[in-house]
């Protein structure tokens, strides 16, 4: 054990003597109920003594009642001493208080008694004091509550009695009673119901609670640890961060764009996601963090927390720091892992027409079908599906097949259901084994965290396989006094490989009697789902083509599955290092270096028979009377015959940040005073290059010769025009722009008596980004903030209940840059070239200058309290912020007749405000049960208050627009549906009152405004409580106060709701399910979107769900202890159960669709810590 | 003093870190891989290369009287084609740009480029003066081009004693996507200027070396269609004279094909074999010996591939021995059954509505027959028709060659032969509405037919809709532009 033994020496500073006083001041002291600790004080402050004491020697709870008055120093000390183990020694102006060495007879009577003082000191897995532990003696009422530092002392304790330390979200300990307990590290339990972490990490530096005036949020980091629904760390923090709207990547949300959000979008055209940083350094991809290696998570909110990361800013900022061996450790060995089984998606969760409906429908509109679309014009548009080619046989024209002969047919069709076939072959049960061993350990000069990781995904697609593998290594160094280092390395290979089946896989709306196998198990041929070059061939066509080709054109699906494979392997690493000087006392320099590079490598080999390459093949394929001598046949081939064809694809991305900051950290009587300012450089380039292999042989890996000129020139091939435009030399590839910043910034933190804080910032960016003159670039972020620690004002002294309220106020801009090339300031060409280009290559304009372009900033206001209450029984923040993003960078119109309909510019401004709670209670403590409670809630609601686009002036224009001056972004608006009219056409209410089914009658005025389809609304509640060795938690999250349109379509042929179609004169009091048409002349003298965009199709999205429970048990420590390993536990999880939903239909707002996601999927895992 | 020099230490060191990495100002003097942002003589020539004109669905194909459609098919195509096809005063959506507007490689577009180029590359880095003006006169000469197919697009036919009063087009000259304000100029004022830039260009243009470069040869071409059209034959002659003698100062093959010989499947290098979409062996624009400046228009359209045919009418204008016929396919795509009353389906991906020879001899016949050349009109309808016809047939009949009204109209009819769905006829009908005497040549009227080629449907083409409508969403988004009635 390396553990520094730290005593703690508060020295009380003579600096407050006020010079007028003089020696052997007289001391009166009449306080009632007062701590040793505040008597003591008092005394230094009337005698102006030194006082030097251990802190940990005084015992926290002890409260005396003193009165004395005009006494001399050691009058005063020995009666507020009197009755505490403690005596003193005065020498000089020096009181030096300690612990009574001799026994005192009081105390040899106590022990007769067998009564003894208990100390120790609680700290948590990582060695940090856990203030406020509880410390209870078994089977009496006696019990504290460790002080800051982790102490505690309790006085009078049988000798032979048990002590319980317990902490909210840590696994109980037990001690025999002693003098010395020593150090007690806890161990975390499960479902940990710990309090927010108290140190703020801006990515530039780290600051205490105390002393940051800006709104950040932690997550629960051990409901982020035991979440197994995706091995991604953003999409973990669904639920736990207020005002984070879910965005997560695995949930396909109808109508809502996706992505995770800080406090509602503030920006349309660029990016809304939050810049992630890690350790300091930001990254391009977070997939590569694993979740174990996390330390702390922090998010940051307003201006003052995330302004220093300027132009990045203005969408939040999610510091990951990851852990780090500590300077003493011992050496501890963690294993964590979990298997998922997430199942099948559900393919039915909303119902289809059955085969025989199906058949029955079809059958029922194909004489109006056939008579719009002539046999011949329908097969040169594309293959027929079976059912519609045995219809068009038996028409009397072509009388290929008898009424009768068709309809047993079609009968046999209906008989058939593929539905069981696609859920055997092409989808399979999704599972998830991810796999984490890490070890920590530590010198006196040097500390190390290591970890290995493996996740192996199987997701729904039979055949592909998804394995990352990562390595992570952080080391610490101490050289001397004056400089530290550390060395982070973080390698990540990801490694797939899929199979062609993804591609064959029908879609939700694919005829449900298309079997794809026979009942001899034999792969049958379904033409109907072959890809599509140019247009689909009919089977007639595609026998002619496969016939003058010489090859077989047939696609069968189960067939295709193993004639391509396709492989991805990519390499990330992370490295950061950096290290920091003692420059002076109160002067540090520090540097922080990384470097990313991201290296992917993609196969993809298609074999000769597949139906790609086998298509292609015919395609390029001449029949040409002249053919070259040297070729055979009346044929030229321009592809090869033999031999399948490879890609290969390259793609690296490196970037580097250099970052040096210099720290001035100066306490001095009230005040501290922190300073920051640094310079910063960044640099990324992706370099990418892609090859294409004719006539690919896999196994002998060889490919064969192609005439490029010719593929690139085009020709009429057997099925029409074929070559490729851009084509060159099976070759493309390029060095993407660089993108490049550098930046300076600084930032003050100024705190007087730890009450009033005053932080502020500022920062400057500038960039390479092209075009941009110099002067559109000089935008300085800044913010300013102040707090106010009311709590520790004297005048709430008195309210007991109160353990602490911030008051915070912040403002402050930040930024938010385009990519490069996005927009300019003045016209920028790219190269291209094509062979019919005079010398095959020129510069063509992209992107028109727009002289007037700025960056887009977000002027953040934020108010908020942090509050504690009943010794932090309950804590909690408000915040209330607004943000108003001016100059959003997007499409604006232009009028046309410049060359451009629209140009890339500044085009409007937006508004968010909403409010953002946490709240986090115990409501439960007893010694063997505990519960406890955590709510965060989120409300935003946007605005959009400028946009320099033409408005809508139809109603058609109007319910395709997103954005709309006066409305939040993502609105919903439909029209004022009034059913059927006699025709059986859909008609609206015009805002006159008349009914209209005229397609293009609607103007803006006769639509109506539904709401939005983002939810403005975003909570998460967790439970969690524990039992002796048991923890539960339950994490429920809720989205709501938006709408989505309803998920079935009746015009779809394929709905149920088609069969209850307007059929007849007078349905139009039956349904209001327009009538099918199949002549598109008729057909555009109505306006379907009537229906489809409708009023009554408009839905409440909202819907609660439990995302995840999570039922944990612990193995008794002394089972642990004989296994050699300090902490068992296993855990067990389910996740995604819908509680409500808001909609009639109950449907889950998370489906996609007809399809939805597994739900109710099971974790099963397991944590030991060596 | 230990503590001073501590100071003095640390400072040395922080100065010394900063100025390791903010002194590089060149950092971020980096142009991005891939962009540039045009400034040297070169680069301008470098976007001139890839500066075509093209054109989509090209409105005037769709409007000409050589056009029908057979019904059946007619839905397929989309709404604008419908309109376009019936004349209707609406083709476009209150909320939608004119194709003709917004197409990316359309005059429109294209003028924002040639403005561009026209402003700047005078001032450019590098490049002699005579490089500049050389680029100036393409560009110039480009604009010219936009600016006619802008005019024939949106404003009525040219009309010498209305024109100084008639709407014609907004004067654009320069390259700004934030001018909001533009006014109609009148008629006279365009082809002044139309006339201006080309002038102006030939005098500094070179000679033919690519077919999708600006040329001398090219402009004084186009000279002579604006002149054309204003009814202006006589200098319309000399700059067709012009332009024959810069003929062979061209880099490239200029020439005729014979139709006996690639329309043949016997042929020396035919253009078999025939698909439903088209010549397989028909060579790129950038090959095709007859163009003197390419511009393409897109045309397929898989819904509508058989929708428009050439009309009976039209189809009985070609004499049976007439191989330009063959361009065009007598079935419907993947069908074997031939077209009632001759109608014909076009095939393929695009026309060639550029310059080229055979407008060149069938102007100069044109002109030389309205100047009463009739000798030299015959001379130069025959050496095409020889290419297009049999040596025997390619004779013009004696009764139309001695007759100057009748071989107008002949060379009128020769032009609709030629360039059949091309549009060009439509250019033809527009000026032939102001001709006082050729203008019933003219047919104001579309037929739709059915199977068996019986008309179904007729839509009248009244004289104001020679001019297309802006529509609502080009008012508003250009002040001060006047609709067309």
């Amino acid at each position: 054990m390396l553990i520094m033994r730290l005593t703690t020496v508060i020295l009380i500073a003579s600096l407050l003597q006020v010079s007028a006083s003089t020696f052997g001041q007289q001391i009166t002291i009449n306080r009632k109920n007062a701590s040793l600790e505040s008597l003591l004080i008092e005394i230094r402050n009337q005698s102006q003594y030194d006082f030097l004491y251990d802190g940990k020697i005084l015992p926290m709870n002890k409260v005396a009642d003193v009165n004395v008055k005009n006494a001399d120093i050691n009058k005063a000390l020995k009666t507020v001493l009197t009755g505490s183990s403690l005596t003193y020694t005065i020498e000089g102006k020096i009181v030096t208080i300690k612990k009574r060495i001799e026994p005192t007879l009081m105390d040899k009577i106590i022990s007769v008694f067998q009564q003894i003082d208990v100390r120790g000191k609680v700290v948590d897995e990582s060695g940090k004091p856990l203030a406020g532990a509880m410390v209870f003696i078994e089977d009496s009422k006696i019990k504290t509550t460790a002080n800051e530092k982790g102490e505690f002392y309790l006085q009078n304790v049988n000798e032979n009695s048990t002590i319980i330390i317990a902490y909210m979200g840590y696994l109980p300990a037990e001690r025999a009673a002693a003098p010395n307990l020593g150090t007690i590290k806890m161990l975390p339990s499960i479902g940990e119901l710990k309090e927010v972490e108290i140190k703020f990490n801006t990515g530039y530096q780290q600051l205490s609670r105390e002393r940051s005036a800006g709104s950040f949020a932690k997550p629960n980091l051990n409901v982020m640890k035991n979440r197994s629904t995706s091995p991604n760390i953003l999409d973990r923090l669904e639920g736990l961060v207020p005002g984070l709207s879910s965005g997560r990547s695995d949930v396909v949300k109808e109508g809502q764009r996706g992505g995770l959000v800080i406090r509602g979008s503030s920006s349309i055209n660029l990016s809304t996601t939050p810049l992630v940083v890690v350790d300091g350094i930001e990254v391009p991809n977070i997939e590569t963090v694993n979740m174990q290696d996390v330390e702390d998570i922090t998010v940051l909110k307003d201006a003052t927390s995330a302004s220093i990361w300027g132009a990045k800013a203005t969408n939040g900022v999610i510091v990951i720091t990851t852990k780090k061996g500590k300077t003493g450790e011992k050496l501890s060995i963690n294993y964590d892992g979990y298997y998922a089984f997430q199942g099948r998606p559900n393919r039915e969760y909303l119902p289809r027409l059955g085969s025989s409906q199906f058949i029955a429908a079809q059958r029922e509109i194909f004489p109006e079908f056939a008579q719009f679309n002539p046999y011949d014009s329908e097969i040169a548009e594309g293959v027929l599906p079976p059912h519609l080619q045995i219809l068009y046989n038996a028409l009397p024209e072509r009388g290929i097949l008898t009424q009768a002969q068709a309809n047993f047919k079609l009968d046999s069709l209906g008989k058939l259901d593929n539905r069981g076939q696609i859920n055997d072959l092409f989808i399979r049960n999704a599972a998830t084994l991810n796999q984490t061993l890490s070890i920590a350990g530590g010198g006196n000069a040097h500390s190390f965290y290591g970890s290995i990781n493996h996740i192996g995904t199987n997701d729904n697609v039979p055949g592909s396989a998804n394995n990352q593998y990562k390595v992570n290594l952080r080391n610490d160094f101490i050289f001397g006094k004056r400089f530290t280092a550390f060395i982070n390395a973080d390698l990540t290979n990801m490694i797939t490989r899929s199979n062609g089946i993804s591609s064959s896989t029908p879609g939700a709306g694919f005829l449900p009697y298309q079997l794809f196998k026979d009942t001899n198990g034999s792969p049958l041929i379904v033409n109907v789902l072959a890809p599509v070059a140019l247009i689909g061939y009919a089977d007639e066509i595609r026998n002619d083509y496969a016939n003058r080709a010489g090859i077989n054109l047939d696609y069968s699906p189960l067939q295709e599955i193993n004639r391509q494979y396709e492989t991805s392997n990519t390499l990330s690493t992370r490295m950061v290092a950096g290290g920091k000087i003692d420059i002076l006392k109160n002067l540090s320099f520090q540097g922080t270096y990384g470097y990313n590079t991201i290296s992917t490598t993609g196969r993809k080999v298609l074999s000769q028979d597949n139906y790609t390459v086998r298509d292609d093949y015919m395609r390029f394929t001449q029949e040409d009377e002249e053919i070259d001598e040297d070729e055979d046949g009346p044929l030229r081939r321009n592809l090869p015959k033999d031999g399948g064809r490879l890609t290969t694809n390259n793609l690296v991305t490196k970037s580097w940040t250099i970052r040096n900051q210099l720290f001035f950290d100066r306490a001095w009587n009230s005040h501290q005073l922190t300073v920051m300012a640094g310079q910063e450089a960044t640099h990324m380039q992706t370099v990418d290059n892609t090859a294409t292999y004719f006539g690919w042989d896999d196994q002998l890996q060889v490919g064969r010769p192609v005439n490029v000129r010719r593929l690139v020139q085009g020709f009429d091939g057997i099925a029409g025009r074929a070559g490729w435009e851009g084509f060159e030399n099976n070759v493309s590839g390029r060095e993407q722009p660089i993108a490049r910043t550098t930046s300076y910034f600084a930032n003050l933190g100024y705190t007087f008596a730890r009450k009033y804080t005053f932080n502020s910032s500022w920062r400057i960016d500038k960039s390479n980004l092209f075009g941009f003159d110099k002067s559109a670039q000089n935008r300085p972020v800044y913010s300013i903030g102040g707090k106010w620690a009311m709590g520790t004002e004297q005048f709430l002294d008195a309210v007991n209940w109160l353990d602490r309220l911030d008051l915070r106020l912040t403002y402050g801009v930040t930024g938010n840059a385009p990519t490069p090339g996005m927009a300019a300031s003045r016209d920028i060409f790219q190269s291209e070239s094509s062979v019919n280009y005079v010398n095959g290559a020129g510069i063509i304009l992209t992107t028109p200058s727009n002289a007037k372009l700025t960056w887009e900033s977000t002027k953040v206001y934020n108010a908020g309290i942090d509050f504690s209450v009943l010794n932090g029984r309950l804590n909690g923040s408000i915040d209330l912020y607004q943000k108003n993003t001016q100059d959003l960078i997007g499409t604006l119109s232009t009028s046309p007749l410049t060359g451009y309909s629209s140009v890339t510019g500044n085009f409007g401004n937006l508004k968010n405000h909403g409010i953002d709670l946490q709240l986090n209670s115990v409501n439960v403590v007893t010694r063997d049960f505990e519960w406890g409670t955590s709510l965060v809630l989120g409300y935003n609601k946007n605005k959009i208050t400028k946009l320099n686009l033409n408005p809508a002036t139809t109603g058609a224009a109007l319910i395709n627009t997103n954005y709309l001056v006066g409305y939040p972004m993502f609105v919903s608006h439909s029209y004022n549906y009034a059913g059927l009219n006699a025709q059986g056409d859909p008609q609206i209410r015009l805002a006159d009152g008349s009914l209209s089914s005229d397609p293009n009658i609607s103007l803006p005025a006769d639509i109506i405004y539904n709401g939005v389809t983002q939810a403005p609304w975003n909570a998460g509640l967790s439970n969690n409580f524990s039992y002796r060795n048991f923890q539960l938690g339950v994490n429920i999250i809720y989205n709501g106060g938006h709408v989505m349109l309803d998920p079935r379509n009746p015009l779809d042929t394929n709905d149920p709701g088609f069969l209850n179609r307007f059929k007849s004169a007078g349905d139009e009091n039956k349904t209001n399910i327009p009538r099918w048409i199949g002549d598109t002349e008729l057909a555009s003298q109505r306006n379907t979107s009537y229906y489809s965009n409708g009023n009554h199709r408009v839905i409440d999205a909202s819907y609660a769900k439990i995302r995840d429970i999570t039922l944990a048990y612990s193995l008794p420590q002394a089972l642990v202890n004989k296994m050699q390993a300090q902490a068992i536990s296993f855990r067990f999880q389910l996740s995604n159960l819908l509680l409500w939903t808001a909609n009639d239909i109950n449907y889950d707002p998370e489906a996609s669709g007809y399809t939805r996601a597994a739900q109710g999927t099971v974790t099963l895992g397991a944590h030991i810590t060596f | 003093m230990k503590i001073l020099k501590q100071y003095i230490l640390g400072l040395v060191l922080t100065t010394g870190v900063l100025m390791l990495v903010s002194c590089k100002k060149e950092f971020l003097e980096i142009e991005p891989k891939g962009s540039i942002i045009a400034s040297k003589t070169q680069d301008y020539e470098l976007a001139l290369n890839a500066s075509y004109i093209a054109s989509s669905f090209t409105a005037s194909i769709y409007m000409g009287d050589e056009v029908g459609v057979q019904n059946a098919y007619f839905s397929g195509a989309s709404l604008r084609m419908q309109r376009l096809f019936k004349y209707e005063d609406r083709i476009y959506q209150a909320d939608e740009v004119p194709a003709e507007i917004d197409n990316p490689e359309g005059y429109i577009r294209r003028l924002y480029l040639y403005n561009k180029i026209i402003n700047e590359i005078m001032d450019a880095e590098g490049g002699t003066v005579q490089q500049k003006e050389s680029i100036m006169a393409e560009a110039k000469a480009g604009r010219a081009v936009c600016n006619f197919m802008f005019l024939s697009d949106f404003s009525k036919p040219y009309n010498a004693l209305t024109a100084s009063t008639d709407l014609g087009i907004p004067g654009i000259i320069t390259a700004n996507v934030t001018q909001n304000s533009f006014t109609r100029l009148s008629q006279k004022e365009n082809y002044d200027f139309i006339i201006k830039d080309l002038t102006e260009a030939i005098a500094h243009l070179g000679p033919l070396v690519h077919r999708r470069k600006m040329s001398k040869l090219a402009a004084e071409f186009y000279l002579a269609r604006v002149f054309i059209t204003m009814g202006r034959f006589d200098d319309a002659k000399n700059q067709i004279d012009a332009a024959f003698s810069e003929l062979s100062r061209a880099n490239i093959t200029l020439k005729l094909y014979d139709f006996n010989e690639v329309l043949n499947p016997e042929g020396q290098n035919n253009w078999f074999p025939f698909s439903p979409f088209g010549y397989s062996r028909k060579p790129i624009p950038a090959n095709y010996t007859e163009t003197i400046y390419d511009i393409s228009a897109s045309s397929f359209q898989l819904d509508a591939q058989n929708t428009f045919v050439m009309n009976p009418e039209t189809a009985s204008l070609y004499d049976p021995a007439d191989k330009r016929i063959e361009l065009f396919d007598p079935r419907n795509a993947f069908e074997d059954e031939i077209l009632a009353k001759g109608m014909r389906r076009p095939v393929g991906f695009f026309f060639m509505i550029g310059p080229s020879l055979p407008d060149l001899y069938l102007m100069n016949a044109e002109c030389k027959a309205r100047g009463g050349n009739l000798g030299g009109a015959i001379e130069d309808l025959e050496k095409l028709r020889v290419k297009r016809l049999s040596e025997d047939t390619a004779k013009v009949p004696a009764n139309v060659g001695s007759d100057q009204q009748a071989l107008v109209k002949f060379i009128l009819d020769e032009r609709v032969r030629e360039f059949a769905f091309t549009g060009l006829r439509w250019l033809d009908m527009r000026r032939l509405s102001q001709d006082p005497i050729y203008s019933s040549h003219i047919k104001y009227a579309h037929k739709s037919f059915d199977a068996d080629g019986n008309v179904l449907q007729t839509y009248i083409l009244k004289p104001e809709r020679f001019a297309l409508k802006f529509g609502e969403r080009m008012l508003r988004e250009s002040q001060g532009l006047q609709e067309n009635p």
